[in-house]
């Protein structure tokens, strides 16, 4: 007679529960996401209205 | 004033040449990644020539991913893959050109004398270039560019915060600045490499609002994935959102299907080594020392 209350020892025993798949939504920001735009003036381009041109800036668009 | 100038970005040589009629030089924060004398580079692992020129626009056909403002553009022709620059505010035609060999180590770069002409020297890879050109010969293997701050603690550990904007990257990093013995690489942008299993982060020139961009690189120790807290505390992160969430603040070329698989495969790969957590703090001191105690 094979006792119930041991614990299970086969692979298939052993098998985790199922769980039922979950979907979960990580944003993903496409202006950040392709370099798109300069941080500091908020819009596109080395050449913004708000700032001195071509002076060195790396405020990249995040 | 020069025609050559070496910048070390990441561990990845750089070598800028260009025409005795343009003379060139790094500026703002990438004057920090300049080779001096004294490291020379024997062979650097990217050469790029810069010469005045009338870019235009390549084919339509060949364009092959738009940024989306205008800003630049990615084309495969038949000579190899190529980037157009345009800003609304210096008219249609492109101001500088790009063209790269496949594997992007090298390139050429045709510059609009009309615009640039009055502003020498002239950093030939100035921003976007810079950047999207690392975000392409770091998805050929070496690499992924994270969207977030990184510190050198006192001890050595570095502590990557990757975040989208708003997160709280420059808030922490202001925060670091104060503390002594403490290095911080970056409050914006961080790189990270692997090197014979393990994970470096390194600085890189493009900043945040802090304005933060410095040289050096730490073997990774932790990533936090920020976020505004009523504590300090840290929330576990499965490995499959790690790895989304990592790509979420990571760049990658989304053109380039070889480069997308390299980049996930490496998020997952530091997801493994390093798996992240996330940090929920208060904009405070008792952040850092949450910090240090984790």
């Amino acid at each position: 007679m094979i006792p119930t209350d041991q614990p299970p020892t086969s692979p298939e025993q052993r098998r985790k529960p199922y769980e039922k798949p979950t979907l979960s939504e990580v944003a993903l920001r496409p202006d950040e996401a392709v370099l798109g735009n300069c941080k500091t003036a908020g819009v596109g381009g080395p050449a913004q209205a708000d700032c001195t041109f071509f002076v060195g800036c790396s405020s990249v668009g995040s | 004033m020069s025609t050559r100038c070496t910048l070390d970005i990441a561990g990845i040589s750089i070598a800028l040449s260009s025409e005795a009629d343009l003379p060139i030089e790094a500026e703002g924060s990438a004057r920090k990644f300049v080779c001096t004398d004294t490291v020379p580079v024997s062979a650097p692992e990217v050469r790029i020539h810069a010469s005045w020129g009338d870019p235009r626009e390549p084919a339509a056909p060949d364009l092959a991913f738009d940024s989306g403002k205008g800003l630049w553009r990615f084309y495969r022709t038949r000579s190899g893959p190529c980037f157009a620059f345009t800003s609304p505010a210096l008219g249609p035609l492109p101001y500088q050109l790009a063209s790269f060999s496949d594997d992007f180590t090298r390139g050429e770069v045709q510059i609009r004398r009309e615009i640039f002409g009055a502003r020498l020297p002239l950093y030939p890879l100035h921003y976007p270039l810079d950047e999207v050109l690392m975000v392409h010969l770091l998805a050929q293997g070496r690499g992924v560019e994270v969207h977030g701050s990184g510190v050198i603690l006192p001890d050595g550990r570095g502590i990557l915060f990757a975040g989208q904007s708003g997160a709280g990257k420059t808030t922490l990093s202001r925060m670091w600045l104060a503390e002594e013995g403490v290095k911080i690489l970056s409050d914006e942008r961080i790189i990270v490499r692997k090197e014979n299993g393990c994970l470096w982060m390194y600085g890189t020139p493009w900043h945040g609002d802090g304005y933060i961009a410095n040289q050096g690189r730490a073997r990774l120790s932790r990533i936090f994935f920020l976020r505004h807290g009523t504590r300090n505390e840290l929330a576990p992160v499965p490995r499959s959102q790690a790895v989304a969430r990592l790509f979420s603040c990571g760049f990658a070329p989304f053109h380039d299907a070889a480069g997308l698989d390299f980049s996930l495969q490496f998020l997952d790969d530091v997801s493994q080594l390093c798996p992240p957590d996330e940090l929920r703090f208060l904009p405070d001191r008792s952040a850092l020392d949450f910090v240090r105690a984790n």
